[in-house]
């Protein structure tokens, strides 16, 4: 693979994450390079959240090493895990409806002056700055940055979220089943986002229940069972049926092995 | 440039102000005056300024309450101690400079002292034990009434003697009004609060550690439990200030001081237009709020209304203004009504 030369933005070596004697995640290994879209796919409880869960900070593994740039680290909250570029955007999770715009862009990470150690928000950079960044993602039909985004629809908030990933320069984008419950077209206005945060050199983890999601923007889909990653295919490699397949029969494997 | 706005720009601008929440308020207060002036015959209504004072006296209390209470609901949570607060900060404050010969700013800042302490309890106990804030507070509100029992022994603490600057500055009228200062220093601080809440990145986290018990704020990496915990301080704080003003103004305090002001100063924050789910309000909305029950309560006497049917009409209020607002919040999604899960 072309990709195998660069330095993986974000790489698990053998991680494992146990709650008593239940493995949650077992052994898992796979990278994620700049500019590719890595799907990770798998049935409910097949441990696709935790992954999500120890990659962004919110909980640490049991064994095993997880690389952010070559180098191994410990997130001992999403704060790190943040600060260490990597940007999870969860379906519900994502956005405050009530808040405008450019308050959800720069949660977290507002423009600032100081004065008397308080912190005085720089509302007329945040919001020309948002408002750039909101057409780099394709989100044309929104008027203003001041606008709540209760005025957003699935998919725009998804984008909004995405294009707040672009602009914080993040390594690795964690979209959470970011097109579950959205219409075609806004899955749409979602993968040109995605496509966007690729242009940028960003490294994507798209997690889905639903090959059929993940496969018109993937690079590569890594599929769990039970815990573990029972198989990597490159999306070139195979058709949409195949894949269905491979998600399938690797499932029944599995699980005849651990029944 | 002195070309004329283009008129979609007028439009926006007129949607703006119309779409503030401070407005519904606001027009209520000026129905509510306009009614009370013409229906009460020639005692008036705002061009009393004898009314004016009690009208203003009855406000300060539940606002300067409210203020807190707005902020910390906007957090997502609840403070129902905040009567308790009230009684106990002027408590500590008279007991101190009763039997101890206290001067009064030392009395003032232990009062001060002691009610965040309240506050930072509350706070802890529900961000890092994990009790839902409802509970701690109602707890806390029993618990601080008692001591409150036990520090007073029965009996009110009183300021009669004490004729200081600091009694003025806290208690007396504001020269050349009839209004006391307790309403100076509502508005005051409810500005800066206001301000601080939309103009510094600790208002913009309050705000976002409202939705959803603030797991949006967290997953964006905003230290969520602290900014609750100073909106617990602040809640105490704040409440115990009221108490220490009307302390000054009446001159007296009691375990009797702030009762049921808990529940009005919440009825005054959803009339003001903030959400118990967090996440939305403003204080100029909760202290325009207070202002409302305010009014009611002076007006009703003088266009004589018996007193009976005051807390009957606070009862209507809060329920239409949150339905009000319920319903602009659905029409502003585009109509539809509002699911379970928002």
């Amino acid at each position: 693979m072309s990709t195998a030369a660069v330095t993986p933005v974000v790489e698990l070596v053998n991680v494992t994450r146990r709650y008593g004697k239940n493995y949650a995640v077992r052994d898992a290994s796979f990278a994620i390079h700049p500019g590719e879209v890595v799907g990770l796919v798998g049935d409910n409880g097949a441990g696709k959240s935790t992954v999500v869960k120890m990659i962004s900070g919110y909980i640490e593994p049991t064994a095993g090493t997880i690389k952010v740039q070559g180098a191994p680290v410990r997130f001992g909250s999403p704060r790190e895990a943040r600060a260490a570029g990597i940007e999870t955007v969860y379906q519900d999770l994502a956005i405050v409806d009530e808040m405008a715009l450019w308050r959800n862009f720069f949660l977290g990470q507002e423009l600032h002056r100081r004065l008397l150690g308080i912190r005085y928000l720089r509302v007329k950079e945040m919001a020309r700055i948002c408002d750039e960044h909101l057409a780099e993602v394709g989100l044309t039909s929104v008027e203003s940055s001041n606008q709540t985004a209760a005025t957003l629809s699935g998919g725009e908030r998804q984008s909004l979220a995405i294009s707040r990933a672009i602009h914080f320069d993040s390594q690795l984008l964690v979209l959470d089943e970011p097109v579950a419950a959205l219409s075609v077209r806004e899955t749409r206005r979602v993968l040109e986002a995605i496509e966007a945060a690729k242009q940028n050199n960003l490294g994507v983890l798209y997690i889905d229940h639903n090959m059929d999601h993940v496969l018109p923007a993937a690079d590569r889909i890594v599929i769990m069972h039970r815990g573990t990653i029972s198989r990597v295919v490159n999306k070139g490699d195979l058709t949409v049926d195949e894949l269905s397949d491979a998600v399938a029969e690797s499932g029944t494997a599995a699980g005849d092995g651990g029944g | 440039m002195s070309d004329a706005p283009p008129p979609g720009r007028v439009l926006r601008a007129a949607r703006r102000v119309l779409g503030q929440q401070e407005l519904a308020p606001l027009i209520a207060i000026v129905i509510l005056f306009l009614v009370f002036e013409f229906r009460s015959g020639e005692v008036g209504f705002f061009s009393n300024p004898d009314l004016m004072s009690s009208v203003a006296a009855l406000t300060s209390s539940v606002g300067m309450v409210s203020l807190g209470v707005t902020a910390l609901m906007i957090s997502g949570e609840f403070d129902l101690s905040v009567s308790a607060t009230f009684a106990l900060g002027p408590a500590v404050m008279g007991w101190l400079m009763r039997e101890w010969g206290w001067h009064i700013l030392a009395g003032l800042f232990a009062g001060l002292a002691i009610v965040a302490l309240i506050g930072l309890i509350n706070g802890l106990i529900t961000t890092y034990v994990g009790v839902p804030s409802f509970i701690v507070t109602l707890g806390m509100l029993f618990a601080v009434t008692s001591w409150n029992r036990i520090i007073l022994g029965g009996f009110p603490v009183d300021l009669i003697e004490e004729e200081g600057t600091v009694k003025k500055i806290l208690g007396a009228d504001i020269p050349g009004s009839p209004i006391a200062a307790p309403f100076a220093w509502m508005v005051g601080i409810g500005i800066i609060l206001a301000f601080v809440l939309w103009r510094t990145q600790f208002g913009n986290w309050t705000y976002a550690a409202g939705k959803y018990g603030g797991g949006v704020a967290r997953a964006m990496g905003v230290p969520v439990l602290r900014v609750k915990l100073i909106n617990f301080v602040l809640a105490g704080l704040l409440a115990g200030l009221a108490g220490i003003l009307q302390f000054a103004d009446f001159g007296s305090s009691s375990v009797a001081s702030g009762i049921d002001i808990n529940l009005l100063a919440i009825v005054a924050v959803v009339v003001g237009g903030t959400s118990l789910f967090g996440a939305k309000g403003t204080v100029i909305g909760s202290m325009l709020g207070a202002i409302i029950l305010g009014s009611l309560k002076v007006g009703l006497i003088v266009i004589k209304v018996p007193s009976e049917y005051y807390l009957g009409l606070v009862g209507v209020l809060l329920v239409v203004s949150a339905g009000l607002n319920a319903r602009v919040e659905a029409l502003r999604r585009g109509g539809a009504r509002s699911t379970l899960f928002g």
